[in-house]
């Protein structure tokens, strides 16, 4: 029903490519500027984990699972496999051959256009994912990751434990993963283009290892690979054997270097992967969507890759804009407000039904999109532990925060309010709503104020009375406070208020309004 | 005396009560702050449960009889659908810290009982008074099993044309405001008797 189509996610070149790069230009002998900038003291073992995508082509397409599928693209012309899955492989089909002859040994092949963009997406979610095992990740285009774990291999127990974990996280992920280590970022690629499972934790083991990898590995172009095949090259082995000058000049210099990288004798600078400073993902809804169940299902998928986002970057959001996108209408949606820091995946569902059980959707949804607007850093949340208040202190703790955004997401913001203490004469003035509830400071409150009488219960308008001495009404109590005030905002008064006690009882707060001659009633003492 | 404990067995059972027996151990009350309506109702008004305040027209002490008990704790008061505006500086008079309150204003009798009940589910508020103007035995009965659910006071205020309307509320009681002070006549009340009782507040 929903496929994930993450929006491309705003990727700014931060400081840290900067200095990333920058660095490794200066330090131009290592080949490891990333780990090098790390840790110059001591420096730790570099070791590159090579993880390479085969079916990411297919994997970011919608493909129906279990039907033999094809990614094609257009050269020359002529239309040719780029990737295929399992079972167009068992059929005979492979990645290069032409679209007519896959068709002809399977007719029913499903055909797809490739799509770098959803690659690259697609590609960028798993770099997320890759910065929790390490912050040195870069990403290949084709389709591959290369993670710097050096750093990372006693925290998570050597690495046969953290390929471990690899693989058994990229197996919920991907369909299918190749994974390779070695000293050098590209030797760790190329191994694990092979498809070997490579793990060679030094440079002699990862010689050894690439001189039997076959040409096709380098992904150089088909006519270099070609030169080199009928020179009697058939892996880089041979290539690496081959006389430097020689090579450098009949295949190019380009070439060598990426061998000499390969091998570790140049170095090779991968720009670091710097994850989004924004969140944003956006969900497409196949058919149409008009019920609230299916929106929120979709929505929850949304919300994982929030709470990942925001456990990564360790941040709080304190604003989601949902958005809903229709067919050949304009978008609509609405933003909804979160007090409670700290875990949302459960509680922003909740809000999010109750918030959605209001919504009118005034067209089917194609699409929705969830944005976190409002993004502060993460704070250490303070468990309510029982005698943890003191004396004196208000206590709102995140079941409070819980039933704030509760009751606003229902009943809407501005219904939802704490009051505070203005300092202020005209009574109507002499309080405030407050949006923060728990954190109100006492306000300078004129000294006058605390020891005259004031109705627990004030009328948000004063109602007009029929004058008291003609309608029979008993005596005034006391005698009347004058409030005079507020000639400098043109809100100005002068009143006289009087406590009035009626026959059964009520006490009136009534006042009489010295500019005119009327009688009004403005609280009672409830 | 298989029998008899049958019928100790059973008259343990929480919707049975007997009048006049009311057990006191193990029931959250919170002091009314009036000594004599605190042993009318077996030591204060009784949290997890509905109290019920019926009147007529505001200002007859209604808020003045709960000022006590609203002083105590540290947890939210949560006031929804209040007629009127509840005046903060009289409220700081009366001793209550205003960091405590949180005003829920709804537009209709449905919200005003959701906002109520989820105030009830939620640990965060000690006291939830509320204003209600209808009759909708159904949402009182929601409304008295999330009380059930907490320890909160649930005090809800219907007009005083609604005392012979069905409600869930082990305590009611019907305020009439006298030269005398205000008096409260006791429609229901699960924990003592029901005698009239005047209260100079």
């Amino acid at each position: 029903m929903l496929r994930r189509k993450p929006a491309a996610a705003g990727l700014q070149p931060g400081l840290f490519d900067a200095l990333n790069t920058a660095s490794g230009t200066a330090i131009s002998t290592s080949g490891t500027a990333n780990a090098d900038m790390v840790c110059r003291t001591a420096p730790l073992p570099v070791l590159w984990v090579g993880i390479w995508l085969p079916l990411l082509p297919l994997e970011a397409l919608v493909c129906e699972a279990g039907r033999p599928a094809v990614a094609v693209i257009e050269q020359d012309s002529q239309s040719l496999v780029y990737a295929c899955n399992a079972p167009a492989r068992r059929a005979g089909v492979y990645a290069g051959m032409g679209l007519n002859g896959a068709r002809a040994l399977l007719p029913e092949l499903n055909v797809y256009a490739r799509d770098t963009v959803a690659e690259q997406n697609a590609l960028r979610v798993l770099a997320n994912w890759a910065l929790s095992f390490t912050p040195v990740v870069s990403l290949v285009p084709d389709g591959g990751l290369l993670l710097e774990v050096g750093a990372s291999l006693r925290l998570f127990g050597g690495m046969e434990r953290l390929r471990g974990r690899l693989y058994s996280d990229l197996r919920q992920r991907v369909q299918q993963a190749w994974l390779a280590c070695a000293p050098d970022a590209r030797a760790a690629l190329w191994l694990a283009q092979a498809g070997r499972e490579a793990c060679c934790m030094d440079r002699p083991a990862a010689r050894h290892a690439l001189a039997q990898l076959p040409l096709t590995v380098t992904r150089w172009p088909l006519t270099v690979q070609r030169q080199l095949q009928q020179m009697g090259v058939r892996t880089l082995g041979d290539c690496i054997r081959l006389p430097r000058a020689g090579f450098a000049r009949r295949i190019g210099p380009d070439y060598l270097r990426q061998l000499d990288q390969a091998c570790g004798q140049q170095p090779d600078i991968r720009p670091a992967y710097r994850p989004p400073e924004v969140f944003q993902d956006r969900l497409e809804c196949v058919a149409g969507l008009t019920d609230t169940a299916s929106l929120l299902q979709g929505f929850a998928s949304l919300i994982t890759s929030l709470t990942a986002f925001l456990v990564q970057r360790q941040l709080h959001v304190q604003q989601l804009q949902l958005r809903f996108e229709h067919d050949g209408r304009a978008a609509t949606g609405f933003s909804l407000g979160l007090r409670e820091p700290g875990d949302v995946s459960v509680h922003v569902q909740e809000l999010l039904r109750l918030r959605l059980e209001r919504e009118r959707l005034s067209a089917p949804v194609t699409a929705i999109v969830l944005e976190a607007t409002a993004l502060v850093p993460g704070v250490p949340v303070s468990a309510d532990l029982p005698g943890m208040a003191a004396a004196g202190s208000v206590v709102i703790g995140r079941e409070a925060m819980q039933l704030l955004d509760r009751l606003r997401t229902r009943l809407g913001a501005d219904r939802v309010y704490g009051v505070e203490l203005v300092a202020e004469h005209r009574p109507e003035r002499a309080w405030r709503k407050m949006t923060d509830i728990g954190c109100s400071t006492a306000a300078e409150v004129p000294g006058s104020l605390c020891c005259r009488p004031r109705p627990l219960w004030l009328l948000s308008k004063p109602r007009p009375l029929a004058r008291p001495q003609q309608s029979g009404l008993p005596a005034m109590l006391g005698p009347p406070e004058r409030i005079e005030s507020g000639w400098w905002d043109g809100h100005d008064i002068r009143r006289d208020y009087y406590t009035l006690t009626l026959p059964q009882g009520q006490r009136w707060w009534v006042f009489h309004d010295c500019r005119g001659t009327g009688w009004y009633l403005h609280g009672v003492f409830g | 005396m298989s029998s008899e404990e049958a019928l100790q067995a059973l008259l343990k059972h929480p919707r049975i009560w007997r009048s006049g027996h009311a057990s006191l151990a193990g029931r959250n009350v919170v002091s009314t702050g009036f000594p004599m309506l605190d042993e009318r109702l077996g030591g204060g008004w009784p949290g997890g449960v509905l109290t019920e305040l019926l009147h007529d027209g505001q200002g007859l002490g209604e808020l003045r009889l709960l000022l006590p008990a609203l002083k105590a704790g540290h947890e939210l008061i949560c006031c929804v659908a209040p007629p009127c505006i509840p005046y903060a500086p009289a409220l700081v008079q009366h001793g209550i810290e205003l960091s405590r309150l949180l005003i829920v204003r709804s537009r209709q009798s449905v919200d005003t009982l959701w906002a109520a009940e989820q105030a009830l589910r939620s640990a965060a508020c000690s006291t939830v008074l509320l204003w209600l103007s209808d009759d909708n035995d159904r949402g009182l009965r929601r409304l008295q099993l999330a009380a059930e659910s907490g320890v909160s006071c649930a005090v809800l205020f219907r007009p005083a044309r609604l005392l012979r309307a069905s409600s869930p509320a082990p305590l009611r009681i019907h305020l009439v405001a006298t030269a005398a002070g205000l008096q409260l006549q006791f429609v229901r009340n699960r924990y003592g008797s029901c005698a009239v009782l005047t209260l100079s507040c």
